[in-house]
């Protein structure tokens, strides 16, 4: 009979990262199982491809647990881990790697209803919900390189020097390109708005 | 004739409401925008974009993730230990390239290796001095100087090599010193931390939690001190008095992200000690504001919001790293966005304060208390603003 595993939902990121480091490697679990979730959504963001993103995140992840002796005790392991993916998910559209982008319309994963089905919220506000779904039609109409660093910054809330370091440029450049991206992501919202007209 | 208000540019007004504009533009941007309603609306209106970005569906479902993160173990079960040796045989030249990259990125000039050539053939000369004057017997603390000089070159090894047989263990200013008491400590930690998961096993736990506590108190003494030394600008003490500017500060010289200060600035945070402990800066804020772990119905409706842009802070710099403290600050969060909205929030404050609570729901799932909180105070809010929980 298997033991069961200890429960290591109350111990912090920097104790997990200990015991890992320790030779506790199943302790890993629980680091992939708090991080998963922003991981998998940013790098959807990024490759816009579920299997992508599935694929980027378990190989970030591995990233993440081989290079765990180069994380500083201290700060804070979610953003750190988050670079990683942020890299690789650049790094798979650099290499040509990706599948095409789905759109809002598409099917999700495992036969699951679309974005814009899933949206639908019949309980909320249906004006609510069509501008959800406009701002998500607008980012998906950006440049990749304006989605990459809103991705960054809005979906993983990572900080301007996270981000410069990702992307490898002066943290002036992060300030101006993110800029940039809002101020197009906004004008793809105005046009929106006079088309429906 | 109207004279066209000067904006400030684009890139200032975000980061100024991203938290990331150094402190000498702040106060110009905040002053404008204070005056200014075309600015203020254009920030609303990106609040709002971002808020619905942030608030899109996960794609995927739980069922989904439980898979991932077995498929990601099997993967991890399979691959190579973290290694530290790795990480120590980085030869010289790739490190060297590191360091270039990093003066380029803080766009500060390339390091002049002429001039570092210079300061190692100079540092060999006074080696060579101070052996000399040891043979003649003035200098009896050269062994000191001769363990640590491979280190000093950067060839770290966890071997015994190179230090020597029969010395008398190195001073605390040795190089080698405080990174073997880090590697006891840690293993120490570690072993610990095996018994912490048995919660049986309380006389064990005492040790570390203990060796957290000083690390704690110590990092707060260090933060405090740091701060003290630090003169505040007129903006920073008007900052004061709102009961922000000193965890903001106390963040941006012990955050490098936080860094967006001019170039010497920003070279002196890169220099400055890692951040404190996760948890500390979370229940320094609380400190600060006299605030309890967990918000409760009886919280000062104005430390609340005095307390927000720390805990904003707290958010965006993931200084809050434990599931719990995370939690609790979100439910912070939630409570300050409805303060701010008032009895008609608009949709992007519903999206923001929804999302808080559901956030805390979520990652203070260990704790009952703050779950049940959480979950209460979404319930209300959404039944006031006439939604269905």
């Amino acid at each position: 009979m298997t033991p069961a595993r200890p429960d290591r939902t109350g111990l912090t990121d920097e104790e997990l990262v200990r015991l890992v480091r320790g030779g506790e490697t199943d302790a890993f679990a629980e680091v992939v199982r708090r991080v998963q979730r922003p991981a998998y959504r940013l790098a959807f963001r990024i490759t816009r491809h579920a299997e992508d993103a599935d694929d980027v995140v378990q190989e970030s992840l591995v990233k993440a647990y081989q290079a765990l002796d180069r994380f500083q005790l201290g700060r804070a392991l979610s953003p750190w881990i988050l670079t990683i993916v942020a890299r690789t998910a650049l790094s798979s559209l650099r290499q040509g790697k990706r599948r095409a982008a789905v759109s809002l319309d598409d099917p999700g994963p495992e036969g699951q209803a679309s974005l814009a089905e899933r949206s639908a919220d019949p309980a909320a506000d249906p004006g609510w919900w069509e501008q959800r779904l406009d701002v998500e039609r607008g980012f998906a109409r950006l440049s990749e390189e304006h989605r990459v660093i809103l991705a960054l910054r809005v979906e993983a809330d990572l900080p301007y020097a996270l981000i410069a370091e990702t992307l490898d440029v002066p943290v002036g450049t992060v300030m101006s390109r993110l800029a940039r991206a809002r101020e197009a992501l906004m004008e793809q919202m105005t046009q929106t708005k006079k088309d429906e007209r | 004739m109207s004279v066209e208000p000067l904006h400030p540019a684009p890139e200032e007004l975000y980061a100024y409401r991203d938290g990331e504009l150094p402190a000498e533009r702040r106060a110009f941007v905040e002053t404008h925008v204070l005056a200014c309603r075309v600015c203020r609306e254009r920030m609303d209106e990106m609040s709002k974009l971002e808020a619905s970005l942030r608030a899109h569906p996960d794609t995927v479902g739980d069922a989904y993730y439980e898979r991932m993160q077995a498929q990601v173990m099997a993967k991890v079960h399979a691959a190579a230990p973290p290694s530290r040796a790795a990480i120590r045989e980085v030869p010289l030249e790739r490190r060297r390239d590191d360091l270039e990259h990093e003066e380029r990125r803080r766009g500060a000039p390339k390091l002049p290796w002429i001039a570092v050539g210079s300061a190692v053939s100079a540092m060999a000369a006074v080696l060579v001095v101070v052996v000399l004057l040891v043979r003649q017997g003035s200098m009896p603390q050269v062994a000191v100087l001769e363990r640590s000089a491979p280190d000093a070159g950067g060839a770290v090894s966890d071997t015994s090599e190179g230090r020597g047989e029969g010395l008398t263990p190195p001073p605390a200013e040795s190089p080698a010193a405080p990174r073997d008491d880090a590697r006891a400590k840690e293993r120490q930690q570690t072993e610990t931390l095996k018994t912490k998961q048995q919660p049986t096993d309380q006389v064990a736990v005492a040790p570390y939690a203990e060796e957290e506590k000083k690390n704690k108190a110590e990092a707060n003494e260090t933060g405090d001190q740091k701060l003290a030394s630090r003169p505040e600008s007129d903006v920073m003490a008007k900052r004061s008095a709102a009961g922000m500017s000193k965890d903001e500060a106390r963040l941006e010289q012990a955050a490098p992200q936080a860094s967006m200060a001019p170039e010497s600035m920003t070279r002196q945070t890169f220099q400055a000690p890692p951040a404190a402990p996760a948890g500390n800066r979370y229940e320094s804020a609380l400190t600060r504001f006299g605030l309890p772990p967990l918000w409760g119905p009886g919280v000062s409706d104005d430390l609340v919001l005095k307390a927000e842009p720390v805990f904003r802070n707290l958010y965006r710099t993931g200084g809050a790293t434990t599931p719990l403290d995370s939690a609790r600050v979100r439910l912070y969060l939630a409570e300050a966005a409805r303060l701010r909205a008032g009895a008609a929030p608009d949709s992007a404050a519903i999206d923001e304060i929804e999302h808080h609570y559901r956030r805390a729901i979520r990652l203070g799932s260990e704790d009952p208390a703050t779950v049940s909180t959480a979950a209460q105070r979404l319930r209300d809010f959404l039944s006031e603003i006439g939604a269905t929980p």
